[in-house]
C-alpha cells in the first residue's frame, strides 16, 4: 500500500487527476491523524482503502450538488476520461465503462472499482466495504448488468440521434 | 444478445485490471509538507489554550478576592437593623 494505489483508486472515482491528488492528500493527513483509532483487528492497507473509498465518495457527492446547480454547463461539457495506462485501442470501450459507472449506486461503483478494475481479492473488498464476501460478489453481478444496460441504453439513444440528423439531411 | 453479450464483454475487459497510475513526482513531498504543518500547528493551539487557561484563572482569582473583600465589609455593617425581624409578614 502506497500513495499510487491510494491516487489510483481515487483517479478511478473521480475521473480527474487533480482531484484524485487532493484526496490523496487528504487520505494520508487523516490516516496520520487517526493513526490511534487504528485497530489492528483489520490490515492497514484495508483501513487506508476504506479512508480513501469514502474520500472519494463524499467529494463526488459534494461535486453533485455543486452540478445541480450548474447542470447545463455540465452537461454541455462533458469531457472523457483517458486513463493513462489506457492502451489507444481500448480508449473507446473504456470511456463507455466510465461514463456508465458515474451512474452507479455508490456500493456497486466501490464493488466494481475494487474487484474488477483494481483485481483486489475479494475478501480484502469485503473488509473495506465492511460486508460479506456474499454481498460483494452480489453488487458485482448487479453492476456489471446496470453497466450493460446503461452502456446499451446510450447506445440506443445515440444511435436515434443519427437516425434523426440523418433524416433531418435528407430532407434538406 | 449472443452477439450483444460478446461486445459487451469485450467492452468490459478493457478496464479489467488496469495497473496503477504514478502521481506527479512532487505528491509525496506535498504530502510531507502538510504532515509537518498538521504537526506545528496543534502546538500554536496548545499555546492558545494555556493562554486562555491563565486568563480564566485571573478572573477567578480576581472575583474570589472581590466575594472575601464584600464578605468583609458586609460583616461590619451587621449591627444595623434587619428589614424583618421574625418573617412573619401577616402579623400586625
Amino acid at each position: 500500500m502506497n500513495v499510487a494505489n491510494v491516487y489510483h483508486t481515487a483517479l478511478l472515482y473521480l475521473q480527474n487527476e487533480a482531484e484524485a491528488d487532493e484526496i490523496t492528500q487528504d487520505v494520508f493527513l487523516k490516516v496520520f491523524d487517526k493513526i490511534e483509532t487504528f485497530h489492528q483487528d483489520s490490515k492497514l492497507s484495508t483501513w487506508i482503502y476504506r479512508i480513501t473509498v469514502n474520500a472519494s465518495l463524499n467529494r463526488l457527492k459534494k461535486n453533485k450538488r455543486w452540478s445541480f446547480v450548474r447542470w447545463k454547463e455540465e452537461e454541455d461539457i462533458q469531457v472523457d476520461f483517458d486513463h493513462p495506462q489506457l492502451l489507444a485501442e481500448k480508449k473507446e470501450d473504456a470511456n463507455l465503462i466510465f461514463r456508465a459507472m458515474q451512474k452507479l449506486p455508490d456500493s456497486q461503483k466501490t464493488a466494481f472499482i475494487l474487484s474488477f478494475i483494481e483485481e483486489m481479492p475479494r475478501q480484502e473488498v469485503a473488509d473495506v466495504m465492511e460486508t460479506s464476501l456474499k454481498a460483494v460478489e452480489s453488487l458485482l453481478q448487479r453492476a456489471k448488468k446496470n453497466l450493460r444496460q446503461f452502456i446499451n441504453l446510450s447506445e440506443e439513444s445515440e444511435g436515434i440521434r443519427l437516425d434523426i440528423l440523418s433524416n433531418k439531411k435528407d430532407r434538406e | 444478445m449472443k452477439q450483444q453479450d460478446k461486445n459487451f464483454d469485450q467492452i468490459l475487459s478493457s478496464v479489467q485490471g488496469l495497473g496503477t497510475v504514478k502521481p506527479k513526482n512532487d505528491l509525496f513531498k506535498v504530502i510531507q509538507e502538510r504532515v509537518q504543518e498538521e504537526l506545528i500547528i496543534p502546538k500554536i493551539k496548545l499555546l492558545w489554550i494555556a493562554a486562555a487557561a491563565i486568563i480564566v484563572l485571573m478572573i477567578n482569582v480576581y472575583g474570589f478576592t472581590n466575594v472575601k473583600q464584600s464578605s468583609q465589609s458586609l460583616s461590619s455593617t451587621e449591627s444595623s437593623t434587619p428589614l424583618t425581624r421574625n418573617f412573619n409578614f401577616y402579623e400586625l
